[in-house]
């Protein structure tokens, strides 16, 4: 089907070239925002993660991890090793040699890693 | 198919409301936003309730506005004014749906399918957001609601900005009663010619053109004949969603000239301003295109002249001194030498820049660092700390026009 028939007003919006960058900075910002805010995480979901890293630990399954701080979110997946329930941190074996040291405070989401 | 629930939200008389709102002293009072008549931007931008009630009508010259109406008061336009508080008022469009597509300065599209109704009902939810508007921007803000776009701006412009609850909501079962009876220009997409067009077939009222087979709209307009004809019907296949703001066929910008230029030499340099000022913004935007319009407006205000005319490239470009033969060649080629008012040029076919990219030779390489230099220049000092010398001769525009938006002062 004609863009002109699918999109009309796309296709006939004036807009000034200034509107439109403050518009595409507008959303870049609500993005950020988005990606740097935590997750709220309820008391299941919770459950479900600690059950996930205890079943990866007890049987050696890979796991990703998503991370959040200061720099926005990613992610890391591997072999977790050792949890330092003390300090707070996660050892994963992500297969490059010396475990990476996570900081569970981080973690705002894990996952099977297939 | 689940119906959906789309609002436009229509802010009146958006820059004298801006204005209003920046100077309370100004409320109650008759208010024109007008640019400034000597550089010939003496046209009134919009007009409050007041001036407006007095016959004061957007798009009329001051000095008529001003006979109407002697005690006037005419504000000059800041147009990074008006582009923030438009951003504000998507933000609070933002609080009740995520999918809001701002059709121009002052309409925004809001879908709200799906969403909670904070109201309870379209109706409810409408008051509230327009209560949000006025509280937070002090500007009054009509809403017209449909099952899609096109019943949204209908709703809004036909009914909503005459109504004193400033809302009005169409559906599928109420379109045709309530437009078609309406006269044939009011309906979207219908412009003077157009009306022109459908009247010399007898076609006076949107339900007149209802009323034709689709077939023939199609045959004798084409798309936008199939377009008009939906509209009629009150259909529309548009969605809302703010994913569209990144869609860009190209890059245009066009200049009222501040006198009628005659002299070719002027005419030519002004065109290179322009080009760069195009190239620049493609540039900006990491996209290069394929296809160049070269648009010039007569200077006849009530027989405008002029023409239009593009041309496609021999490889897609951002750079201005490959483009501005090839607008040079169209401007020598179709100008009549009749004096101009307005001039613009536009990069259309944009693809991304770094798709197409082949390599250089050593002297293409070097000029595009050149070209890149200049525009990060530009960029951190603004566009006056870098230009071209042709820029200080007489004709030339871009010290006038640097720093403005639209034309007008920012």
């Amino acid at each position: 089907m004609s863009k002109k028939i699918n999109q009309q007003f796309a296709c006939s919006r004036m807009m000034l070239p200034e509107h439109c960058d403050s518009l595409r900075q507008h959303t870049a910002a609500v993005q950020r925002a988005e990606e740097q805010g935590r997750p709220l995480t309820d008391e299941q979901l919770r459950a479900e993660q600690q059950r996930l890293l205890e079943e990866a630990l007890y049987c050696k399954l890979r796991l990703k991890f998503t991370l959040l701080d200061e720099t926005g979110r990613s992610s890391l997946s591997g072999l977790p090793c050792r949890v330092d329930e003390t300090a707070g941190t996660i050892y994963i074996d992500t297969g490059s040699g010396k475990p990476v040291k996570i900081k569970a405070a981080s973690v705002i989401g894990i996952a099977g890693d297939s | 198919m689940s119906s959906k629930t789309i609002f436009l939200a229509d802010m009146e008389s958006f820059y004298a409301s801006v204005e209003t709102a920046r100077n309370p002293s100004l409320r109650g009072k008759p208010v024109a936003v007008c640019g400034d008549p000597a550089l010939r931007h003496g046209i009134i931008l919009a007009a409050s309730r007041e001036a407006k009630a007095l016959g004061v009508k957007t798009g009329q010259p001051a000095w008529e506005a001003q006979r109407m109406c002697p005690w006037i008061i005419f504000v000059h336009p800041h147009m990074q004014l008006y582009i923030d508080y438009s951003l504000r008022i998507t933000t609070i469009f933002e609080q009740f749906t995520d999918r809001v597509l701002p059709y121009s300065i002052d309409e925004q599209f809001l879908d709200l399918s799906g969403s909670f109704l904070p109201g309870g009902s379209p109706r409810a939810t409408a008051q509230l957001l327009i209560e949000n508007i006025w509280s937070e921007t002090g500007i009054r803000c009509r809403i017209g609601v449909g099952e899609n776009p096109l019943q949204a701006k209908m709703a809004c412009d036909c009914f909503a900005k005459k109504r004193p609850d400033l809302f009005f909501e169409l559906n599928s079962a109420n379109y045709a009663n309530l437009t078609w009876p309406l006269p044939i220009g009011s309906l979207f997409g219908v412009g003077y010619r157009m009306v022109r067009n459908f009247q010399r077939i007898g076609v006076r009222t949107i339900g007149h053109l209802a009323a034709l087979p689709r077939d023939i709209l199609r045959r004798r307009w084409g798309i936008s004949g199939e377009v008009l004809w939906l509209n009629a019907q009150g259909i529309d296949y548009s969605s809302v969603g703010p994913d569209q703001i990144q869609e860009q066929k190209g890059v245009g910008h066009t200049a009222t000239l501040p006198r009628d230029y005659r002299n070719q030499q002027e005419i030519e340099l002004v065109l290179l301003e322009i080009t760069e000022e195009v190239c620049q913004r493609t540039r900006r935007r990491q996209k290069i295109g394929t296809t160049v319009h070269l648009h010039c407006r007569g200077a006849d205000f009530d027989h405008p002249g002029g023409f239009s005319r593009q041309k496609k490239l021999p490889e897609a470009t951002a750079n201005a001194m490959t483009i501005y033969p090839t607008i040079l060649n169209l401007f020598r080629q179709h100008w009549d030498r009749k004096p101009l008012r307005a001039v613009g040029v536009s990069l259309n076919g944009l693809t991304d820049y770094r798709q197409l990219r082949l390599p250089f030779s050593a002297c293409a390489a070097k000029e595009e660092s050149l070209i890149r230099t200049a525009d990060q220049l530009r960029e951190r000092f603004g566009k006056t700390s870098l230009f071209r010398a042709s820029s200080l001769r007489p004709g030339a525009q871009l010290l006038q026009r640097a720093g403005k938006i639209g034309g007008h002062d920012a």
